[in-house]
């Protein structure tokens, strides 16, 4: 434990300062989302009256936006399960000699440091030669592949730390390989696993370029893709997009609360290894 | 346990069968029939229902579909971000995912979407009274290798809306009919703290280039710019320095800004001009008894004739081609209808858009038309000259541009002459 | 483990880097000597593509705009990071509650703050020149996206808001160090500054290398703030390189002079890896003396 020295006033203030500057945006955003448009720009800065839900009813009465939200939570779910099978499986078996080990582990490292966004043409022709434009799995299918090698390394990063006694007694034991991935080692790198997931979920439910171009109608279309929408529709009403935003990023606020520790766990081991 | 090894083996089997999948599932679409039976249309377009164009769309699409009930049936997906549906139709084209119907921009440089052998040929579905409905020219147009594969819709033209009541405050007891009045109004408005003109220059740019191009038609006269070709020419340097001073009175947001927030500005009293299609009339609200529709202003040197008009492009109906005759049947049947004489009243007098099949003008109904719209009728029916929005014959990649360099030339980075050199250049 | 089985667990994770790492490269190569427009055929142009990229001056100011992001992101991160870890670090009330609240921007989409900000920047109804008007600084409004001076700072601040996870980054290192480190420099009568400047400091090199390694790969990937708040304007002055790619791939519908610019990123993020490659070795040495 770290000695409890007196902390200099003049920290504390700095602190709180940074505090504060992180937190006006939101809040600014939090309450603008309750006044009515003409409010926003009679005055902008007035004390705040009228306030109301209606900006969220209108919205989510306009728009479908639980279909929105239901289409991110299908596409980072989808795209969670499929990465971290693959990344899982992959570095049990990379506990394991083989020939081409040392050329894979290389692979998969290097693959960390290609900006995927330069990929939007091959993507959007391999997406469209499977038959999944505007499709959910599509949509997932792009970031279950694009956040393998991270979750790879953040998993085999964690495998790497069981000690081999484990795995071998349980051999001696008589365990087949199979069984001694399910029974002893997908038990304890549980924490590894978890924190990929994390990572991942965050990540697919965050991200907008490829959920943008590969959508096309409302059935494939995500919150971040749909809050995009509202600056460029017809209507410029600025109270709408307001709650727009709200409605996005409040359920990951809640769930950041709810799991704050295991979440920066998860952001920063993702970002640690790559 | 067992189970949920189980389950991830099966998903990694499901991404194995997709990877491997590649390419044999992006076929032809078969034909989707509704549980009654009736052939079942895509239809993809821009018009929002909660504008007046697209309500009245909607109303006819409901009416199409109650009296073919059982037989066809026509399904609606709507994307009112024009620029970004446009870019979208084209994906569709190239995924073989073409809407059953849809509309599009048409750009004689751009002929991708017409040479992609994926639209549906009407040749032998036009017989002489649907051409009837046709002026000969658009059908001309549209005709490209032989082939009719889009159907003339929407030609709307683009005129000057003024705030009447601005113009008071400023004491401009008559609308400019030059354009060196226009700056002086322009003076006086900015001297009231008004500002005169509503323009932007995200996405396609639409209201700045709408100027340009009644400013090149000034300059140039409307037929050099209908013969088309090189836009490297004096007379398009002068519009462009032109433009280059009206810029200075438009709204500090207008670099970076797109359609909806300058015609905000405009509608909210903000700006005292805008150049729109008609359909502008239907989302002004409670303002509109505030305003009125100019003729455009010229140099006064009779180069263009005194009621002329800038048109958007010709934005025609397409359909997806189809093996399936009974669909073509169905399709051709709804593009009939959408072009007929009592369709096109309705959606000229309720929906307030201006349409390529041809409107009784004689009509009762027409003639006493009121408010805006009868002012934007009344216009048309005076029109001696016309030409296209000089961007849609831009290509795709000169269009690309088009925003960067218009807010170069507003910043002064390039001079007007440079501005016209490298939008030709990216013309090519 | 036998041979048949290995390969079956590989599978999933070869076959997903196969199609989405392997083959966009080929692709990207081979598409970059084409012009395409998405619909037609493919024409052979040999390097045109590439010939016209290097000389378009749109170009130059995405790769010119991409590395100041890269440098304002390691000026603003790295210190501001540190400094705030350092301070955390040493406990003081409530440091529990500001590493939840500073790590917040982190969990929330880049897609809301780009628009938060374009909104606080927003000429009328903004937050920063509704601020200026009150605190009588009228003179100090601007148009913040609007005018080529502003637009790019404009850009970059929003970004100054992830600084949590390179704070966060930083913190975890610092938990590594034994507190006895710490605790016989009080004795030997060191201040809390010197502490941290001349025991923490020297140790943190793995952190910063970390925190360096991913504000480049953050930067290389930036898309919403530009396309978001500005488009890439006014005059292309906030263009960066995944906005260029974006926008002669969709707007432009030229494919394979988008292909050559995503060439040109997928490099810059080789030399990238290789610069790190370089400083890590660099520690090892230091740490072997």
């Amino acid at each position: 434990m770290h000695g409890r020295k007196k902390i200099s006033p003049l920290v504390m203030v700095f602190l709180v300062i940074i505090l504060i500057l992180m937190l006006i945006p939101f809040l600014w955003l939090m309450l603008s989302s309750f006044r009515p448009n003409a409010d926003l720009f009679n005055e902008p800065f007035g004390i705040p009256r009228n306030l109301s839900f209606d900006n969220f009813k209108e919205v989510m009465e306009s728009h479908p936006m639980l279909l929105y939200f239901w289409n991110s939570v299908l596409v980072a779910g989808l795209a969670t399960i499929i990465s971290i099978t693959a990344a899982t499986l992959a570095a049990y078996a990379m506990q394991h000699r083989f020939m081409s080990r040392k050329l894979l582990a290389i692979v998969f490292s290097m693959c960390l440091f290609i900006p995927t966004n330069a990929f939007m043409v091959p993507y959007y022709v391999i997406i469209n030669k499977m038959g999944l434009y505007d499709n959910i799995l599509g949509i997932a299918l792009v970031y279950a592949g694009v956040n393998l090698p991270m979750s790879f390394m953040v998993i085999k990063g964690y495998m790497d730390t069981i000690p081999k006694e484990l795995t071998e007694s349980a051999r001696i034991d008589g365990a087949d390989c199979g069984q001694a991935f399910r029974k002893i080692i997908l038990p304890i790198s549980k924490p590894g696993i978890v924190t990929a997931c994390v990572f991942l979920v965050i990540n697919s439910w965050n991200e907008l370029l490829f959920a943008n171009l590969l959508n096309q109608s409302d059935s494939s279309r995500t919150v971040q893709v749909a809050i995009r929408s509202f600056l460029t529709t017809f209507e410029a009403n600025y109270a709408h997009a307001f709650a727009a935003m709200v409605i996005s990023i409040l359920p990951t606020i809640i769930i950041y609360v709810l799991l704050t520790d295991r979440i920066i766990d998860g952001m920063t081991a993702g970002a640690v290894k790559g | 346990m067992k189970k949920r090894v189980i389950s991830m083996l099966l998903t990694a089997a499901m991404v194995t069968g997709l990877a491997a999948g590649c390419g044999n599932s992006g076929g032809k679409k078969e034909t989707e029939k509704s549980e009654s039976g009736a052939v079942v249309l895509d239809m993809y377009h821009s018009w929002s229902t909660d504008s007046e164009r697209g309500a009245a769309l909607d109303k006819l699409i409901q009416d199409f579909n109650k009296e073919n009930e059982g037989k066809i049936e026509v399904k609606v997906t709507v994307n009112p971000d024009f620029p970004a549906y446009q870019e979208k139709v084209k994906t569709m084209i190239s995924t073989d995912t073409t809407p059953d119907i849809f509309h599009y921009n048409f750009n004689p440089n751009d002929l991708s979407r017409q040479q992609s052998g994926k639209l549906m040929d009407f040749t032998d579905y036009m017989d002489d009274e649907w051409k009837g409905r046709f002026s000969e020219g658009d059908l001309d147009n549209l005709t490209i290798d032989g082939q009719i594969t889009s159907i003339p819709f929407e030609k709307a033209g683009a005129v000057i809306y003024y705030n009447k009541e601005l113009f008071e405050q400023a004491e401009i007891s008559e609308f400019p009919k030059t354009w060196d009045e226009m700056l002086e109004a322009c003076k006086k408005l900015e001297a009231q703290g008004i500002t005169p003109f509503s323009l932007y220059t995200a996405d396609d740019a639409w209201y700045t280039c709408n100027l340009f191009t009644y400013l090149a038609a000034s300059c140039a006269g409307v037929e050099p710019l209908n013969k088309g070709g090189s836009i490297d020419t004096d007379e398009m340097k002068t519009a462009a320095a032109k433009l280059r001073e009206f810029w200075d009175y438009t709204t500090g947001d207008a670099i970076g800004a797109n359609y909806s927030v300058a015609m905000n500005n405009f509608a909210s009293g903000k700006t005292a001009m805008t150049i729109d299609g008609p359909w502008l009339i239907g989302t002004l609200g409670e303002i509109q008894d505030k305003i009125s529709i100019a003729k455009a202003p010229s140099f006064g040197d009779g180069k263009v004739s005194e009621t002329y008009v800038v048109t958007d492009a010709q934005t025609p109906w397409a359909a997806a081609k189809t093996d399936d005759k009974e669909k073509e049947e169905a399709i051709v049947k709804f593009m009939k209808f959408i072009t007929s004489e009592e369709s096109v009243k309705e959606l000229t007098l309720e929906g307030a858009v201006f349409l390529s099949p041809k409107l009784d003008m004689s009509d009762a109904d027409v003639q006493s038309t009121e408010g805006l719209l009868g002012e934007y009728l009344d216009i048309y029916s005076q029109v001696e000259d016309s030409t296209v929005n000089i961007q849609r014959n831009l290509s795709t990649a000169a269009n690309s541009k088009l925003p960067s360099l218009l807010e170069s030339l507003a910043l002064d980075n390039i001079t007007p002459d440079e501005f016209i050199e490298q939008l030709e250049s990216e013309n090519q | 483990m036998k041979k048949r089985q290995t390969i079956l667990y590989l599978l999933p994770a070869v076959i997903l880097v196969t199609v989405f790492f392997i083959f966009p490269l080929c692709y990207l190569i081979y598409v970059s000597f084409f012009q395409w427009d998405g619909l037609g055929p493919k024409v052979f142009t040999g390097i045109e593509n590439f010939k016209y990229v290097f000389s378009d001056a749109i170009f130059r100011t995405a790769v010119k705009n991409t590395l100041i992001w890269i440098g304002a992101a390691l000026l603003l991160h790295i210190p501001f990071g540190l400094i705030l870890a350092l301070l955390l670090n040493r406990r003081p009330r409530g440091w529990k509650f500001l590493r939840v609240v500073y790590f917040i921007p982190n969990v929330i989409s880049t897609t809301a703050i780009a628009f938060l900000w374009y909104f606080i920047y927003h000429v009328d109804v903004g937050l920063l020149n509704n601020f200026l008007k009150t605190a009588g600084l009228k003179g100090l409004a601007h148009a913040w996206l609007n005018e080529p001076g502003t637009a790019l700072p404009a850009n970059i601040v929003p970004f100054a808001m992830y600084v949590g996870l390179t704070m966060v980054i930083f913190m975890t290192q610092l938990s590594t160090i034994p507190t006895e480190l710490y605790e016989a420099a009080v004795v030997d009568g060191a201040s809390r500054l010197q502490v941290d400047l001349e025991i923490y400091l020297p140790l943190m090199k793995p952190a910063v290398i970390t925190n360096i390694m991913l504000n480049l790969a953050f930067c290389l990937r930036t898309f919403e703030y530009p396309f978001l708040m500005t488009g890439g304007g006014p005059a292309n002055s906030t263009m960066n390189l995944s906005l260029y790619i974006y926008k002669e791939m969709v707007g432009a519908n030229r494919y394979g002079v988008s292909m050559v610019a995503g060439l040109v990123t997928v490099l810059l993020g080789f030399v990238v890896m290789m610069f790190v490659q370089i400083l890590q070795k660099e520690r090892g040495k230091n740490d072997a003396r």
